[in-house]
């Protein structure tokens, strides 16, 4: 037998299953009938192992190759068998953590494969020195089609925000179904949120003070991503585009909008393994009947994820020192990230570095919304705040990259708090 | 902010004269407002008009939570926001208006006194009324405390205060009180401040003081305010000379103004009986 030889695979083992159904497993294995050569049976098995992973339910998929044996085996049959160890039926995690002149510490618990068909129950529960808060989530997945799937969350999340001297409390449920359709993949999430505003500090300005209070969320979004970059950290390649659309008010609640807002990104290799970055960021936030919006639904600019050079979220509309937020924002970045210079740690550590210089600029700002399109682009044009600069990036894995960058704000308006010189910043989502 | 610095911008804020613009915020006066808060609003309106203090009233449904200490009313004076009473006349005093200069410290000593006294009597009473009584709770305060919010916030909201407020008496030693030992504590607290009051027109003769401000505050709202029933205004009808005393200061101070800060338009809004 060699590669070219047809083969027929004629049986196929599953070793180690235990709760898991046989419904679920047909459709990932489905395709490893279909090969037609020993080349084609070893890559649709590698193929069908990968998708056996990706279900979550499995702590090792191992995949043995034989010529089938016993009284009905043909000459050139195969078998092919797949060992497998499931997850534990509970697996819990304890962290301690220290963030903001907080400690807490967080326990979480998961419950793999539930029933038999890849559903999952998460709960994590964080108790602080300052506030607790807590998640329970279930997620199930369509037998056959991991891709599409929906889960319902549960969620108590509390935020301190000091540029606004704004404490928000969310207590929420949400629903949410993901499916892709193309290239491309798609959320409609129905959530519920209550939420609690209060000022953080005495001293906190009376606007935000008379955001202080109690209201009720209720919301339909939609969300669309194409990806086709090599990596969400650094990409080397491929572009982004990400478009939210969230409406309000209209399934209860008493709050009532219409929300916009788009992420893309392009990237593209240049000579001597540099890469050169484009993305543009922008949102809308229109309210429906005449109650204005509130401060947890507007948009923040400024930072070292956002525009560079200025403190975090503190461009835009103001009062007392306490950012407010807008309705309408943009953002832009050119960025080119190059190896550092001399390369040192070179195919090691070196590699997780690159320098970048970049030119950064936004706006961020209220509309009348009873003037025209023409008048809002207007408005969105003058007073742009921008900068350039030049710093180090660290990639952390696959999730996170730190930054370290010189910075120098320009377009500054009365009011904005700049971060001019040295600049650090750390986070998943960077402009 | 450190306390230093605390102090130091009172200070300053203190030598300011007071503004035309000055803000008292409470509840909605038509569906929202309990009977306890519409008493310390009007308490505190009727303190800044024996004050000759402009304020405009000013109606949000999140009064209660803007406020800083948590409780109605608050004023917003220039950039300084205050809440409660107390704090209040402290406040306005630092401005150098004072209604209790006049006194000496015997005085001043009862003036406090017979405040603590209707703070621990008639407040409590109030309150015990409005959320321990099951037929007031679900008739009327569950009702009105949670007008401006949807379901299920509504609900949500007016079970946590309710919650919040047994616990508190509980803690007091009034959970284990009847409503008949209730509007007896009432009736006992009225008798004290009718004696003390006799026949002079203001609790220290010639001139109001802040402790006249809250007895009119909360004598004027429970007589004003219509219950399930009426044995709580009852209570204070029989003693003459307090409501001869409330239907004085109303006159006095709140008829012949704007509606917005008038008496007579706060309580009229809240459910009333006649005032006769």
């Amino acid at each position: 037998m060699n590669c070219v030889t047809v083969v027929v695979v004629q049986h196929v083992h599953f070793d180690g299953l235990g709760r898991t159904r046989d419904d679920i497993i047909m459709y990932e294995i489905a395709d490893v009938f279909k090969a037609k050569n020993l080349i084609d049976v070893m890559r649709k098995s590698h193929e069908a192992r990968e998708k056996l992973l990706r279900l979550g339910i499995f702590r090792q998929v191992e995949v043995l190759i034989d010529t089938c044996q016993g009284d009905d085996a043909l000459p050139n049959g195969l078998d092919v068998t797949f060992e497998v160890t499931e997850l534990r039926r509970l697996t819990g995690s304890y962290n301690t953590m220290v963030g903001n002149n907080e400690g807490s510490m967080v326990l979480g618990l998961k419950f793999p494969n539930l029933l038999g068909r890849a559903e999952k129950v998460t709960f994590q529960f964080s108790y602080g020195t300052k506030e607790t808060s807590y998640g329970l989530s279930f997620f199930k997945p369509q037998p056959g089609n991991f891709e599409r799937n929906f889960s319902v969350n549960l969620y108590k999340v509390t935020g301190q925000f000091p540029w606004s001297s704004l404490r928000e409390t969310d207590r929420g449920i949400s629903t949410e179904f993901n499916f892709p359709i193309w290239k491309t993949n798609h959320t409609l999430k129905w959530e519920g949120v209550w939420r609690e505003l209060g000022c953080l500090a005495r001293t906190a300005s009376f606007s935000v003070r008379e955001e202080s209070g109690h209201s009720l969320k209720s919301s339909i979004s939609h969300a669309m991503v194409i990806d086709s970059r090599n990596s969400s950290i650094l990409p080397k390649r491929g572009a982004l585009l990400k478009i939210n659309q969230e409406l309000a008010g209209y399934t209860g609640g008493d709050v009532s909008f219409l929300k916009e807002d788009f992420e893309f990104q392009l990237n593209k290799q240049l000579l001597w393994d540099s890469v050169f970055s484009a993305s543009l960021w922008g949102g809308m936030l229109v309210p429906i009947g005449d109650k204005p919006s509130s401060i947890a639904d507007r948009f923040y600019l400024g930072g070292p994820t956002s525009v560079r050079g200025f403190s975090m979220y503190s461009i835009g509309p103001q009062s007392d020192g306490d950012y407010l937020g807008g309705e309408a924002y943009w953002a832009g970045g050119l960025h080119l990230y190059t190896p550092l210079p001399f390369r040192p740690g070179r195919g090691g550590f070196g590699d997780l570095f690159r320098t970048h210089f970049f030119l950064n600029a936004g706006n961020l700002c209220n509309l009348n919304y009873g003037d025209g399109p023409k008048a809002h682009l207007q408005k969105l044009a003058e007073y742009i705040r921008w900068s350039y600069g030049a710093g180090i990036v660290l990639r952390l894995g696959n999730i996170a990259r730190l930054e370290l960058n010189y910075c120098f704000p320009m377009g500054v308006q009365s009011g904005d708090r700049i971060c001019d010189g040295v600049q650090f910043g750390a986070g998943i989502r960077f402009l | 902010m450190s306390l230093v610095a605390e102090a130091f911008m009172n200070q300053l804020a203190a030598a300011e004269p007071w503004p035309e613009n000055a803000a008292l915020y409470q509840q909605l006066k038509e569906d929202q407002i309990l009977l306890s808060d519409n008493a310390a609003s009007l308490a505190v309106q009727a303190f800044l008009q024996m004050c000759n203090l402009p304020v405009r009233v000013v109606c949000r449904a999140n009064a209660e939570y803007m406020s800083p200490s948590g409780k109605v009313p608050f004023i917003h004076v220039g950039n300084q926001v205050v809440s409660e009473l107390g704090p209040i006349v402290q406040f306005v005093k630092a401005k150098g208006h004072s209604l209790s200069d006049g006194l000496d410290e015997v005085q001043k000593a009862e003036m406090k006194a017979y405040m603590e006294l209707v703070n621990n009597m008639l407040l409590t009473a109030e309150l015990y009324l409005q959320w321990c009584d099951d037929v007031t709770v679900e008739e009327i305060t569950h009702p009105r405390y949670g007008s401006p919010y949807p379901w299920p916030l509504n609900r949500i909201l007016s079970y946590q205060k309710q919650w919040e407020i047994r616990r508190k008496m509980k803690a007091i030693g009034w959970a284990g009180k009847s409503l008949e030992q209730v509007l007896e504590d009432v009736d006992q607290c009225c008798q004290a401040l009718s004696q003390r009051l006799g026949t002079q027109p203001y609790f220290f003769n010639k001139q109001p003081t802040e402790l006249d401000a809250l007895v009119f505050g909360h004598l004027f709202t429970i007589l004003t305010t219509q219950l399930i029933t009426d044995e709580l205004s009852e209570k204070v009808k029989n003693y003459g000379n307090l409501t001869a005393f409330c239907r004085r200061i109303e006159q006095q101070y709140f008829e012949g103004h704007d509606k917005d800060g008038s008496a007579a338009a706060s309580a009229r809004s809240a459910k009333r009986s006649l005032l006769r």
